[in-house]
């Protein structure tokens, strides 16, 4: 009689099992149901205005003017991978070799210390980046940067936003970088030192291709990142719709558009959908950049086997 | 000691009353009166509710959001009133929106208070053939302004997001019969900000610069008067080169509230502000919306917004009686 007030016989354990289990299921086929959800949605709004524009057009068109009925989104795609490789060209290198200094060289308090701040910078809310910027990078980069390279420029720009966002994004990276890194088994660093190369050797050609498909879809998924960026976009870059002609240029990128337009002018039915298919293509990009990156780390992980 | 509640007793108590605080949240909506809308009306209608909760059992529930957001929760019939800060458009219209005037705003343009030209602005002000001109780049310096030695690049500043304000300052800058689009005065400036607060810091913080704001960016909020580091642009309306007497009205919020009642501000860029529903207003919301063009009118100058005139507000009250 004891026993079975503790343990409770087989047949109510597994009908538990199986509850859970549903449960689990459940949870899990909502993640896929709400995605197929969002898509569906944007995809059924962006219809009005798809079937009286060509897409074609509209994907090379420069003119945004809501208001008069024109929808080019040609300036805010340019802005948009414009802001997202700069901001990667920038942030890649530094968050690579400090993802190699917290994991490799960094020791005891140091590391904690060094890998806590980098934790607390990627918590900071976007838009207090932003607001930091408007004070310190905005007038840096008009006052000083700009007329070192002959422009005239206020600051608020395409290099303003990329500056911002490669320091937003590297915390991001930086600690996808080390989880890839501090993975690795070992034995693989051992063997490396044990045959007489040197750390540095060791890190270049064993670490870095052992940890490769991470460190590689760590960039990527910070690409997305940059690529949906919000709020430091609105804030910095200026909100121009035309093609930025240099770096220094004011610009717009594709989420800044629904940004700047959804408040007032969301009411109306062709604007309204012009901004859903906005983002309509922010999903399906950002998507395949994530499962790109996945892909990638599969294949790689194939090719470079330790 | 022996505790005789679990914490999960406790959390269970909790959720319980979340539960119920929720409940109480959705019960209270149904006897509020929802509005949401446009930011630049926002302030003179949070204004008008809390004086209207006074006198009348009634209860408000206001959020911003911007016009647009505004009139789709009304035409979705998630709030009661939509304010607006620009005129309805067809297409709304359409779907069966029905707006009333409840006052009138305006913008001016905007320089620091620091200026290089600042004096000369004061004295002379600038015509809308010297402001178009500057907001369209064919002026870039100050110095070509007036007789002086100044050289200074003129920065221009506008807004980024799709903001009636700017709008009407297009109207205004392209004259009779030629406005110029909002898109084009984005393309023109130099730099675009989100909203009137950051326009109005930009300008704060660079001495070349000219934009446009809403007046009570400008004028200090409690006494009315120029406190802070934003100077407006007096406009000169005969293009004669000087400001006249009748045209000086820049000293006070209440002396240029005034000029622009008697009309000798143009319009735009002063513009009229809506109060609009999903058809006819219905019960509270008419009862309230007809107070605003009533006895609310009474409080729009101290709050830095103008009245209507009398005949346009007995206009608005035929058009409520009437519906759509």
């Amino acid at each position: 009689m004891a026993e079975s007030t503790d343990t409770p016989r087989l047949g109510q354990r597994l009908r538990i099992e199986r509850v859970s289990e549903l449960w689990l299921r459940m949870a899990g086929y909502f993640a896929i149901a709400l995605f197929a959800l969002i898509v569906l949605t944007l995809v059924h709004r962006s219809l009005p205005l798809l079937s009286e524009y060509s897409v074609v057009q509209m994907l090379t068109s420069t003119d945004w003017d809501p208001s008069q009925n024109s929808f080019g989104f040609l300036p805010a795609i340019v802005g948009t991978v414009y802001v997202a490789v700069l901001s990667m060209l920038m942030g890649t290198p530094i968050a690579i070799l400090t993802a190699i200094y917290i994991a490799e060289y960094a020791e005891g308090r140091m590391k904690t210390l060094v890998s806590s701040f980098i934790d607390v910078l990627a918590a900071i809310p976007s838009v207090i980046f932003g607001l930091v910027a408007l004070v310190v990078v905005v007038p840096l980069v008009g006052d000083y940067l700009a007329p070192l390279f002959g422009a005239s420029a206020t600051g608020l720009g395409i290099l303003t936003v990329s500056l911002v966002m490669a320091i937003v994004v590297t915390p991001f990276m930086i600690s996808l970088s080390v989880e890839s890194l501090e993975a690795l088994p070992d034995e693989l660093r051992e063997t490396s030192l044990g045959v007489g190369a040197t750390k540095w050797e060791t890190i270049r050609s064993v670490l870095l291709r052992a940890a490769g498909p991470g460190i590689f879809s760590a960039v990527l998924l910070g690409f997305g990142r940059v690529f949906g960026a919000t709020i430091v976009p609105a804030m910095l870059i200026g909100g121009q719709t035309q093609i930025p002609d240099s770096l220094f240029a004011t610009g717009q990128t594709l989420p800044t558009l629904i940004v700047s337009d959804f408040g007032e002018l969301m009411s109306i039915p062709i604007t309204q959908s012009a901004l859903i298919f906005v983002g309509l293509m922010l999903v399906v990009v950002v998507w395949i950049f994530n499962f790109g990156a996945m892909l990638l780390q599969r294949r790689l992980r194939r090719r470079w086997q330790y | 000691m022996t505790r005789d509640y679990s914490r999960r007793d406790a959390l269970g108590l909790l959720g319980t009353g979340a539960t119920l605080g929720l409940a109480g949240c959705f019960g209270d909506s149904d006897s509020a009166v929802r509005i949401s809308g446009g930011v630049g009306p926002l302030p003179m209608v949070e204004v008008w509710a809390d004086l209207y909760e006074d006198d009348h059992d009634v209860s408000f529930d206001i959020s911003g959001g911007g016009t647009g957001v505004g009139v789709s929760d009304v035409l979705n019939e998630q709030v009661d009133i939509a304010m607006m800060g620009r005129q309805p458009d067809e297409a709304e219209i359409e779907q069966g929106l029905f707006a009333v005037p409840m006052l009138i705003d305006t913008v001016v343009g905007t320089v620091n208070e620091n200026n290089p030209v600042l004096d000369e602005i004061q004295e002379h002000g600038l015509s809308r053939e010297q402001l178009e001109a500057i907001f369209t780049r064919e002026i870039t310096n100050w110095g070509e302004l007036y007789d002086t030695d100044v050289d200074e690049e003129i920065t221009v500043y506008g807004r980024s997001d799709a903001s009636a304000a700017y709008m009407q300052w297009g109207d205004f800058l392209g004259g009779e019969d030629h406005a110029h689009t909002e898109n084009e005065m984005e393309e023109w400036s130099d730099g675009n900000h989100d909203g009137d607060q950051r326009v109005a810091q930009a300008i704060g913080n660079d001495e070349s610069a000219i934009s446009l704001n809403n007046i009570n960016y400008v004028y200090d909020l409690e006494s009315g008067e120029l406190e802070g580091d934003i100077r407006p642009v007096p406009i000169d309306l005969d293009g004669d080169g000087t400001l006249s007497e009748e045209e000086d009205f820049y000293e006070t919020r209440e002396e240029f509230l005034a000029a622009v009642e008697d009309g000798i501000y143009p319009a735009p860029p002063a513009r009229e502000m809506f109060l609009s529903s999903d058809g006819e207003f219905e019960d509270e919301a008419y009862e309230f919306v007809e107070w605003v063009l009533s006895e609310g009118q009474q409080y729009v100058s101290d709050n830095g917004y103008v009245p209507l005139e009398e005949d346009r507000v007995d206009e608005a009250q035929t058009n409520l009686d009437e519906g759509p």
